[in-house]
């Protein structure tokens, strides 16, 4: 079952872009975006994993070993150029309603003057 | 192209990732029992040289601190692409913040939402705060703390009225805040240049682990880093509930 947790990884991802493909709605497909970087956040602490480590912060209850920081930490700033991502999209997603009338990007592929 | 034919050439692409995926996921080392000799290493830095008992803070802010100026960078550039985007159009008027008390959006909530939602904010605020002071000694940190206090300011928009939000959160106020913060953090790489040879390096008394004052300069970072962010993302909030709330044709 060592398998499982890159399953995981190459399910999200596919069906994050399955939504981004088939979205009717720019807010579906900015969310479905955030589904397929979820799938690397889920990568990113699954090469760090350690069997039997602990939390990474040492306390009372956490003794080295610990778990690998160094992908925790990227998966951080993985996470916020995520939000940076969907807040521009977003913002574009409202310019775009306000100009054209329509969220659904099969409408807004002609070039329109 | 219609919706069969993208469905169809996303299907072969999608195996193909597939298919390049098993062989890559299978030569890495079996899930649980990773080689990890950088991170054992940073561990050891952490815990022994920088007194810190978070490891990823302190790799976030010390041994990796460049890279978290390059994503504050990234919140900034982030900020600046929503104002542009949300600017005012040529065609549109910008109404001033007591504009709509009539609009049913920036009216004042009803009693149980603000006696109840009042609270939460204070609530939501302190524990943001709490997060970005011990970030080096439990979980937590600067970005998480500085999103809580973000997402309390949004509670004020949500649970209370709009005009005490705006108050709060307009660019005249957050902005400033915003490039005070991060040049705080480009100044303390300076002050790594000018005492040793290396920005960013951890220049202030490393303390005993455990204690609110330990790490150097992992805390004092820990703190500009949430304000940061607390002001980049309310700036990105107020720009959207500007754009929804203020912003008519002409």
């Amino acid at each position: 079952m060592d398998w499982l947790p890159y399953a995981l990884v190459v399910y999200l991802f596919g069906i994050g872009l399955y939504g981004v493909v088939t979205s009717r709605n720019l807010v579906h497909l900015a969310i479905c975006l955030n589904v397929t970087q979820s799938s690397t956040y889920v990568l990113l602490l699954v090469v760090g994993y350690r069997d039997g480590g602990a939390a990474p912060v040492a306390s009372a209850s956490q003794h080295p070993p610990f778990v690998d920081p160094l992908v925790q930490s990227l998966a951080l700033t993985d996470i916020v150029v995520g939000a940076t991502v969907t807040a521009l999209l977003l913002a574009l997603a409202v310019q775009l309603h306000k100009n054209r009338g329509t969220l659904d990007p099969n409408e807004l592929s002609a070039q329109q003057g | 192209m219609s919706m069969r034919v993208r469905i169809t050439l996303f299907g072969l692409a999608l195996a193909g990732v597939v298919l390049l995926a098993v062989p890559a996921f299978g030569g890495l080392p079996p899930f649980g029992a990773i080689d990890g000799l950088l991170g054992d290493a940073l561990v050891t830095l952490a815990l022994e040289q920088r007194a810190t008992a978070n490891t990823v803070t302190a790799t976030m802010f010390d041994m990796r601190a460049l890279d978290t100026l390059g994503e504050e960078a990234i919140l900034f550039a982030a900020v600046a692409g929503t104002s542009l985007l949300l600017r005012r159009m040529r065609q549109e008027r910008e109404e001033p913040p007591d504009y709509a008390p009539r609009a049913p959006q920036t009216a004042r909530r009803g009693p149980a939402t603000r006696v109840f939602g009042v609270p939460l904010i204070g609530l939501l605020s302190l524990v943001g705060l709490a997060l970005l002071a011990n970030g080096h000694t439990s979980p937590g940190g600067g970005f998480q703390g500085g999103v809580l206090i973000a997402g309390a300011l949004l509670c004020i928009y949500l649970l209370h009225d709009y005009d005490a939000f705006d108050a709060l959160s307009r660019p005249a106020v957050l902005e400033p805040v915003e490039a005070l913060a991060i040049a705080g953090y480009i100044g303390l790489g300076v002050a790594g240049l000018a005492t040793s040879s290396a920005f960013l390096t951890n220049v202030l008394p490393h303390g005993v682990l455990g204690r609110l004052l330990s790490g150097g300069t992992i805390p004092v970072l820990n703190v500009v880093t949430g304000i940061a962010v607390a002001s980049g993302v309310g700036l990105i909030l107020a720009e959207f509930a500007e754009q929804a709330l203020r912003v008519r044709e002409d």
